[in-house]
C-alpha cells in the first residue's frame, strides 16, 4: 500500500514538474535583470503617460509596457544606443526588447521561426530580406510615414515590385584598414594598384611584419577583398563587360556565369596566394585572432569596415582605411550597401507595437546611434549627420562619388546570396590550401549557384 | 487477480512511463515524422507555397557534389573514434578496476570532460589547436623547436584533430560502461584461470574481453550511431572546413537549411536516417551472432 501511495505521490511531482516546465511568462521569467529594470521603468512611465494623455495622438489604444521582440546579429553593445534611443521615444507605450544571434547562425535561425509562422516582431536581414518578402514573411509598410523619411538607394533591399517592405538601418562600406606606423617603419608609401599593394607587402614582410591578416578559419575577409578587387576592375573599369554591375542580374537569372567572365581578374589576385600574403596558416586562424593581431600592431593590412573603428581607435594605434584593390587606382571602390534592413513580421501579433517599433527604428536619433556605433558609416535617413573621421581620408572620394558597391547584394535578385558568399569563402579556403585552382573555385561558385536558384 | 486489480496495479506503472513517452513523442517521434512527409514537398524559404513534388528531392540527392565526401567523413569519423575509443578505453579500465591507488580520482578526472557541452570543448580546443601566436599547443611545439601544426586549417590534418578531440571528450563515458560490466565479471574465473597458468594476456582475451561483449556493444553501436551524427563539435571547431573537408552528413543536411531549401534537406534528413538504421542493423546482428559464439 506504501509503495502504492509512493508511486503515485512520484507521478504527481513529475506532472507537476513537467507542467511547471512547460509553462512559461514571457514578461518576467525569461528576462534578464536588465530586461526586467527596463520593462519596470517602461511600466512607470507608462502609469505616468496615462495619467497625463492617454494613447496620444496615435488614435490607437496603448501598448501599456508590451514587449516587441528583435533580432539582430550586430552586438547588444552596438545596438544599446538605438535600443535605448526607441524606448525612450515610446515612451512606455511598448518595450524593444533585443536578441542578439551571431551571424553564422542567424539565416538559420531566423528562417526556422518565420517557416514556423512565428519569429521576433521585427525583423532585421540584409541580403536575404528579399527572399523573406517572396516567402510572404514580411508586412507591407508603404502606407508608413517613415518611408519618406528615406533616400530611395536604402531601400535596394527591402522593396519588391514599387513596395517597400522594410526601412535600413545604416550604409556599410568595406575597405582595407592600415597600420600608418608599419608602412611608415617600412618607408613604404599607400599602395593604390594590386601591382603596389604586392611590392608593399613583400618590403613589410621583409621587416618582419605580418603583411595582410586573415583569419580564414571563419572570417569572410579574403572574399571580401577578391570580390573588393573585382568591383574595381571587373565590374567597373572594364570595357570587356558591358553589363557593369548588370552582369550579377543575369547571372542571378542564370544568364551569363563567372567561368569565363572573371577568370583572369581571380588569376592576379591569386598572386596573393602565390607571393606567401595570403598563407594556408591562416585557414587554422579565426577572424577575432587576425584582428587581434592588428590591433597588436603585427599587421599592417586588414580587411575590415567601420564597425572596428572603435576597437582600433581604442586601441591607440595609427592606423587608416584605403580603398579595395584595383589595377590602376583611378575611380576606385569600396564595398557596401545598406546594411540590415528592418521590416516587420507578417505574423506579429501586435501589428500597432511593431509599427511604432519600426518608426522609431526609423527616427534620426535611433539612425543617429547607429551611427556612432559604427563611426565613418553612412545613414540613408533625413537629417542623420554622418561624421566621418580623418582616418576614412583614402575612401573619402570613392564615398563621396557614390562608388560603393557589392556584388552579394546584386545576387538577391534570384538566389539566398548569403549562401553563395559562404560557398565562396569555403572554395577560397580550398583556393588558398591548393586543393583547388582558380578555374575550380570559379566552377564551384557557378555550380553551388546552380543548385541555389530560386525557381 | 482478476481484471480490475490487474488493471489498479498496471496504471502507475502506465502513468510513471507516460511523461517519457510524451516527451520521446514530441520530441522525437512527430518531428520525424514530419521531416519524412516535408521530404515529398517542395518547400523553400523564398516562397510562401507548400506543394507536393514526389520523389524529386530525393532524385537530386545523388547528384549533390557534397554527399560522398560528407558520407565517407561521417563513416570515418564514426569508425574513427569508436576504434581509437575502444583501444584506449578497454585496458585504462581494467585498470582502473583493479586496486589502484587513487583510482577513483582518476575516474572522475578521466569521467570530467564527458560532463563539458562539447561545444565548449570544441571552442576550447580550437583555440588550444590554433596555428596563430596564440595556439597554446602551436607555441609548446615552437618553443621545441619543430614547426607549427595547422590543425584545424590543414585539410590532411582537420578531420583527425577533430576525431581526436571527440575521443578525448567521450572516452571516459566508455570507460565508465566497460568499468561497469567488469565489475561483474566473477572473480572466480580469474582464480580458475590462474589455477590453469593462465598468463596476463590469455585472461585479458579469454576472460575479459568476452565478459565485456555487452559493453563492446553498447559502445559500439552508440558510438557508430553518434560519430555518424556528428555536427556540433564539426560546427564548433572548423565549420566543415577547410574547403568543406570536414563536412559530415549532418553539416551538410545544415548548410541545405542555410540555402533555404526546407524540403531537400529534410529529404537528406530521411537518407540520413535510413543510413543509419542500416548501419546499426549490420552492427547489432553481427554482436548478435558473436554473443551467439561466445554462448551469452
Amino acid at each position: 500500500m506504501m509503495k502504492k501511495k509512493l508511486a503515485w505521490l512520484c507521478i504527481g511531482c513529475m506532472a507537476v514538474s513537467v507542467l511547471a516546465g512547460c509553462g512559461g511568462n514571457a514578461d518576467a521569467g525569461n528576462d534578464t535583470p536588465a530586461q526586467q529594470e527596463a520593462s519596470e521603468e517602461a511600466g512607470e512611465e507608462a502609469v505616468e503617460g496615462e495619467a497625463d494623455s492617454p494613447a496620444e495622438g496615435s488614435g490607437e489604444a496603448a501598448g501599456n509596457g508590451e514587449t516587441i521582440s528583435m533580432m539582430c546579429w550586430y552586438d547588444e553593445d552596438d545596438m544599446e544606443g538605438v535600443v535605448n534611443a526607441v524606448n525612450e521615444q515610446l515612451n512606455g507605450e511598448y518595450v524593444l526588447e533585443y536578441t542578439y544571434v551571431a551571424l553564422s547562425d542567424y539565416n538559420n535561425v531566423l528562417s526556422t521561426q518565420l517557416a514556423a509562422g512565428e519569429g521576433p516582431d521585427i525583423v532585421a536581414d540584409e541580403t536575404d530580406f528579399l527572399a523573406r518578402i517572396k516567402a510572404g514573411n514580411l508586412m507591407d509598410i508603404s502606407d508608413m510615414d517613415i518611408i519618406s523619411e528615406f533616400s530611395e538607394d536604402g531601400f535596394a533591399l527591402c522593396s519588391e515590385g514599387g513596395k517597400y517592405y522594410g526601412i535600413p538601418s545604416y550604409g556599410w562600406f568595406a575597405g582595407i584598414w592600415y597600420n600608418q606606423d608599419i608602412l611608415d617603419e617600412c618607408n613604404v608609401t599607400l599602395p593604390k594598384t594590386l601591382e603596389e599593394f604586392i611590392e608593399a607587402c613583400r618590403t613589410i614582410q621583409a621587416a618582419g611584419y605580418e603583411p595582410v591578416g586573415f583569419g580564414l578559419a571563419d572570417g569572410d575577409t579574403a572574399h571580401a577583398n577578391l570580390f573588393g578587387y573585382l568591383e574595381n576592375v571587373f565590374y567597373h573599369n572594364n570595357d570587356k563587360n558591358a553589363d557593369g554591375i548588370g552582369f550579377d542580374e543575369k547571372f542571378a537569372r542564370g544568364e551569363v556565369s563567372f567561368e569565363g567572365n572573371i577568370n583572369e581578374h581571380v588569376e592576379k589576385w591569386y598572386r596573393l596566394i602565390e607571393e606567401g600574403f595570403i598563407t594556408s596558416e591562416m585557414l587554422g586562424i579565426s577572424n577575432e585572432e587576425a584582428l587581434n593581431n592588428f590591433i597588436a600592431g603585427r599587421t599592417a593590412f586588414f580587411n575590415g569596415g567601420p564597425w572596428q573603428y572603435t576597437s582600433f581607435a581604442d586601441a591607440g594605434i595609427h592606423f587608416g582605411m584605403m580603398p579595395q584593390l584595383s589595377d590602376t587606382g583611378e575611380n576606385v571602390y569600396v564595398i557596401g550597401g545598406a546594411a540590415a534592413s528592418y521590416g516587420i513580421n507578417a505574423n506579429t501579433k501586435n501589428e500597432a507595437g511593431a509599427k511604432a517599433v519600426l518608426s522609431a527604428l526609423g527616427s534620426v536619433e535611433a539612425q543617429q546611434a547607429m551611427l556612432e556605433s559604427n563611426p565613418g558609416g553612412m545613414s540613408y535617413r533625413n537629417g542623420v549627420i554622418a561624421n566621418m573621421p580623418e582616418e576614412y581620408e583614402s575612401v573619402r572620394d570613392a564615398i563621396d562619388n557614390g562608388n560603393i558597391s557589392y556584388a552579394a547584394n546584386r545576387w538577391s535578385v534570384d538566389m539566398p546570396a548569403a549562401s553563395l558568399v559562404d560557398e565562396s569563402i569555403s572554395q577560397i579556403q580550398g583556393l588558398i590550401s591548393g586543393d583547388l585552382t582558380v578555374d575550380e573555385y570559379i566552377a564551384a561558385l557557378d555550380a553551388k549557384a546552380d543548385s541555389i536558384r530560386y525557381e | 487477480m482478476n481484471r480490475n486489480q490487474k488493471i489498479k496495479n498496471t496504471v502507475p506503472y502506465i502513468a510513471m512511463t507516460a511523461p517519457a513517452v510524451l516527451l520521446f513523442l514530441i520530441f522525437f517521434v512527430i518531428p520525424l515524422f514530419f521531416t519524412i512527409r516535408y521530404s515529398f514537398y517542395n518547400w523553400t524559404n523564398y516562397s510562401p507555397d507548400i506543394t507536393f513534388s514526389g520523389l524529386s528531392n530525393y532524385v537530386k540527392i545523388p547528384e549533390d557534389k557534397m554527399l560522398k565526401t560528407s558520407i565517407k567523413n561521417s563513416l570515418l569519423f564514426a569508425t574513427a573514434t569508436v576504434v581509437i575509443q575502444s583501444v584506449i578505453t578497454m585496458p585504462i579500465a581494467v585498470v582502473l578496476n583493479s586496486k589502484l591507488r587513487g583510482r577513483n580520482i582518476f575516474r572522475a578526472i578521466f569521467f570530467m570532460p564527458v560532463v563539458m557541452s562539447t561545444l565548449v570543448v570544441g571552442y576550447l580546443w580550437k583555440y588550444l589547436l590554433s596555428s596563430s601566436d596564440y595556439g597554446f599547443v602551436n607555441q609548446i611545439i615552437t618553443g621545441l623547436g619543430f614547426e607549427k601544426i595547422n590543425f584545424f586549417g590543414n585539410g590532411n590534418v582537420a578531420m583527425w584533430t577533430i576525431i581526436l578531440v571527440e575521443v578525448w571528450q567521450w572516452f571516459g563515458w566508455a570507460m565508465v560502461i566497460y568499468l561497469g560490466n567488469l565489475q561483474n565479471i566473477s572473480g572466480d574465473l580469474f582464480e580458475a584461470a590462474s589455477v590453469d597458468g593462465a598468463n596476463a594476456w590469455d585472461r585479458f582475451w579469454h576472460i575479459i574481453v568476452p565478459g565485456l561483449a555487452p559493453a563492446i556493444k553498447i559502445n559500439v553501436v552508440t558510438g557508430m550511431i553518434n560519430g555518424l551524427k556528428v555536427f556540433d563539435i564539426i560546427v564548433a571547431t572548423t565549420n566543415g572546413g577547410p574547403a568543406h573537408r570536414t563536412e559530415t552528413i549532418l553539416t551538410s543536411m545544415y548548410s541545405k537549411f542555410s540555402d533555404g531549401n526546407f524540403g531537400y534537406a529534410s529529404a537528406y534528413g530521411t537518407v540520413f536516417l535510413v543510413v543509419a538504421m542500416i548501419v546499426a542493423c549490420i552492427l547489432l546482428g553481427g554482436f548478435k551472432k558473436w554473443e551467439e559464439r561466445l554462448g551469452q
